[in-house]
């Protein structure tokens, strides 16, 4: 069997069902090993014998969290024998640097796994490209490797571990069982979200009964996330693949290309988001609690407001262990010591949290893949964001002035659709074939913009016709009243929980119906693989 | 367990029972009003294999399975024109045994033909169990192969008889006129060893096979001319399977006499074989056809002149090679 999304029969009919079914007639003791032996296995589906370097990272965070272990031990013990200040400092700094290699040798291994499969063939394309350009003779054969589907979410979570061990957020774990269920519990395997030891690890290995109540909820779950996919994403998929590949042969416009940058990032939040609900719906059916990857993105009001409701856990993971190591990093520090006598308290932190920006930005492009596009899309943000934070004191300024309400309506409005719409950009940036491609797509946007496209019909001759366009029209607005419900802080799931039967029921079996029979499935339509299953 | 504790879990068993059951009869209803009054309204991918429903019950003589090799490889009419007997090919893209075996059902409930023709390279295409699942659901609730038909159905009309209208005047067979030349280099290199097919798919196959039996129908598994899909260890896996299922075998990259020119005979540099192709395999094919299982020359038969019809459209459109 070849999984190759969470929203398909082989998941959702097959393997799903058969994991829920052994984990309920195992005894209590015996539920952890069957969601372990369910992950392996699931793994082995989308990767095969590239499970070993799933295994490989397990067993050294394992290792080196318990070397980690011991390490405090001995300091402790050390500290506690100690007589004078001098000697526990210096305790403390021998054992202090012990620790520290040993968080490196486990970010090494994981990171350099991943830099290896990941970066390698990228970096050796750059480096003959630099050869090329300087007439040099000399070459580098560029490597081949294959990744493990997923490898980009498992590797971060490694090092999450080793460096909250390392700060005594969580104790190392004796057991590695529970350390591998962490790691590789199947939901999260392909495309995140990047959990944190302290939010799952006790929940998976609790082996806790099914619950009625976690079942059904677990379920509506996943038949939103189907609907999100199926119904949307699969179907915006031949206008977008279209445009981005034919925008040249099509003679688009900017107005079209504009509505292909908005069409893609709609595309890839309900693919990506709809995957995430069918994973929280999964471990939901388990009593697991896996944490929310989107809070409504398209509400955002600024790009860093953007980036703590998109992908939430990437974003908080790049705070934790990018962002904070930097800015609370001693040149960091004294950096900031300085501007501060120079700049003021307002903009003294700026550059320290600037550079910082710049390494979490270029690490977040790079994450998302090896391309100069990736980068770009990084600095992108970075450039927005940095701007942002520049021009605040500035932007008060002028609003002031001109009296206009931050807190009024019309300008929350006119913050959000600004968002939405670099955002697009940038997500358009991301989707291109290449950096130049990714330049002559704004540069058509923004030197020939024209609305003609969009009203002359040309919109329907590449992949949609009228009808679905409506059937579009109404998928989104369903996402977006739901939206607005989750962002007035109710849960929707529950409001329908409480309705009578004859309410309940035909919401439940329509939104079933409605995936069935406008789903874009089936001839004359393709259907997107997982996109952030490949990062 | 006490008696408390057991009823509400009693009722919520049960209430979750009700609500699948409600779930299948809404899919079923909506799979009737769904499932098309006209062939022609099938969905793309299958509306030429389903050509053969509409065909007259108990008039043809080979039936042939596969995927495009074998809607590149055999043209009904071309055999008719050469030996006079009826054929129509139920293949489709990429089609999947599981598919297979569906159209194997659902044509042999109209047709009585000499023989069952299964074309082997969709016996190496890796099915997983989803495709298994999904054949069987479609079966189950047509909506969802037909759930695309809201866009231009009618209201309500609550039938799931399909009317099979629709006849594809080349039985099956799509013409394929292009050249891409590929290289004529020796593929089929003698050896002894077996390239596995997969275990789903062979219990498939002897299924398909024990049913054309049971019914008294001849199978012959056919391997067409394809320098890039095919091989000697594959010839050997088909052939133990053939000897295994007591079907016939006739693989034809290794009959010389057909002398395709991969230079000139391919629409894809080896792949599928173009209609000059075409007509080189039918020839043959058509005679080995006609003389192993002594089909009938019908070509003056009244009841099939609608076939003797179909030559002068069928030259036309390939006229050019």
């Amino acid at each position: 069997m070849k999984i190759t999304s969470y929203i398909s029969v082989a998941y959702l009919a097959i393997f799903l069902p058969a994991s829920i079914l052994l984990y309920t007639i195992v005894p209590k003791k015996a539920r952890p090993f069957v969601l372990l032996t369910a992950s392996f296995v699931f793994f082995w589906f989308i990767s095969e014998f590239l499970i070993v370097y799933l295994l490989i990272s397990i067993l050294s965070i394992y290792l080196l969290a318990l070397c980690l272990d011991k390490l405090k031990k001995q300091r402790s013990a050390a500290l506690a024998a100690a007589a004078s200040k001098e000697e526990k400092k210096a305790i403390k700094s021998k054992n202090g640097s012990k620790q520290l290699a040993v968080v490196i040798v486990g970010v090494l291994i994981n990171i350099g796994i991943l830099a290896v499969l990941k970066y390698s063939p990228f970096l050796f394309t750059n480096i003959n490209l630099f050869f090329r350009l300087t007439h040099s003779k000399l070459a580098v054969e560029v490597p081949n490797f294959l990744a493990p589907i997923g490898i980009s979410f498992y590797s971060l979570q490694a090092v999450s571990y080793i460096h909250d061990v390392y700060k005594e957020k969580i104790q190392a774990d004796k057991n590695i069982a529970r350390v591998a269920l962490f790691m590789s519990f199947f939901p999260i395997l392909m495309e995140g979200p990047i959990c944190r030891y302290s939010d799952t690890a006790e929940a998976l290995y609790s082996g806790e009964r099914l619950h009625y109540r976690n079942l059904t909820f677990g379920a509506q779950r996943l038949a939103f996330g189907a609907f999100k996919k199926i119904v949307i994403a699969d179907r915006l998929n031949i206008i977008v693949t279209t445009i981005f590949k034919d925008y040249e042969a099509y003679d688009f416009d900017g107005g079209l290309i504009l509505l292909g940058a908005i069409l893609y990032t709609i595309e890839l939040y309900m693919e990506f988001s709809g995957t995430i609900d069918v994973v929280i719906g999964s471990g939901e059916m388990f009593g697991v609690t896996i944490p929310e990857n989107f809070r409504q993105p398209f509400f955002s009001k600024s790009i860093t407001e953007f980036w703590q409701r998109w992908h939430i856990t990437l974003g908080t993971w790049f705070r934790d262990y990018i962002f904070y190591p930097v800015t609370m990093s001693k040149p960091m520090k004294k950096l900031t010591k300085n501007a501060r006598k120079k700049l003021g308290r307002d903009y003294g932190p700026m550059p320290a949290s600037i550079i910082a920006f710049f390494c979490v930005w270029l690490c977040n492009g790079l994450w998302h893949g090896a391309g100069w596009e990736y980068i770009f899309f990084g600095m992108y943000h970075f450039v927005l964001i940095s701007l942002g934070s520049l021009i605040l004191p500035l932007s008060n300024t002028v609003l002031g002035k001109l009296k206009i309400d931050r807190n009024k309506w019309p300008y929350k409005v006119f913050c959000i659709v600004r968002t939405a719409l670099l955002v697009c950009i940038g997500e358009m940036i991301f989707n291109s074939r290449g950096i130049k491609d990714s330049l002559r797509m704004l540069r058509i946007m923004f030197t020939q913009f024209s609305f003609k496209s969009l009203f002359d019909g040309s919109i329907l001759s590449i992949g949609l016709d009228a009808y679905d366009i409506i059937i579009l029209f109404v998928a989104i607005a369903i996402v977006f009243v739901v939206g607005i419900i989750k962002e007035k802080g109710k849960s929707p799931r529950q409001l329908i929980a409480a309705k009578p039967i004859f309410v309940r029921w035909p919401i439940y079996i329509g939104l079933v119906v409605f995936v069935v029979v406008f789903g874009a499935y089936g001839a004359g339509y393709l259907p997107i693989d997982p996109i952030y299953a490949s990062f | 367990m006490d008696k408390k504790k057991v009823k509400p879990v009693v009722q919520k068993i049960i209430g979750s029972i009700i609500f699948i059951l409600l779930l299948a009869l809404v899919l079923l209803l909506l799979s009737y009003w769904f499932a098309p009054s006209k062939s022609e309204d099938i969905t793309m991918q299958d509306v030429k294999p389903n050509g053969v429903l509409a065909e007259p019950d108990q008039t043809l003589d080979v039936l042939l399975f596969g995927d495009s090799e074998a809607y590149t490889a055999f043209s009904p009419v071309q055999m008719w024109k050469e030996q006079g007997f009826p054929s129509f090919v139920c293949a489709s893209s990429s089609q999947y045994i599981s598919l297979t075996e569906s159209f194997v059902h659902q044509s042999l409930d109209h047709q009585s033909p000499k023989v069952v023709i299964l074309e082997t390279n969709a016996f190496y295409r890796k099915m997983r169990s989803d495709n298994a699942l999904i054949t069987r659901l479609e079966n189950m609730f047509s909506i969802l192969q037909f759930h695309n038909r809201w866009k231009t159905m009618s209201p309500l009309r609550l039938d799931k008889n399909v009317s099979y209208n629709w006849k594809d005047d080349m039985k099956g067979y799509k013409y394929a006129k292009l050249t891409t030349k590929g290289k004529n280099k020796e593929y089929m290199v003698k050896t002894d060893e077996i390239e596995p097919i997969q275990k789903k798919n062979t219990q498939y196959i002897e299924r398909i096979v024990q049913y054309c039996h049971d019914k008294g129908v001849k199978v012959l598994f056919v391997s067409t001319p394809s320098s890039k899909n095919w091989n000697y260890k594959r010839h050997n896996a088909v052939a133990a399977l053939a000897k295994k299922t007591g079907a016939d075998y006739l693989d034809l990259n290794l009959e010389k006499s057909i002398q395709i020119d991969w230079q000139t005979d391919t629409a894809d540099a080896g792949d599928h074989l173009n209609f000059r192709g075409t007509k080189k395999v039918c020839s043959f094919l058509g005679e080995y056809l006609y003389k192993t299982y002594q089909l009938e020359d019908k070509r003056n038969d009244p009841a099939y002149s609608e076939w003797n019809n179909l030559i002068d459209k069928y030259e036309r459109l390939t006229a050019e090679n």
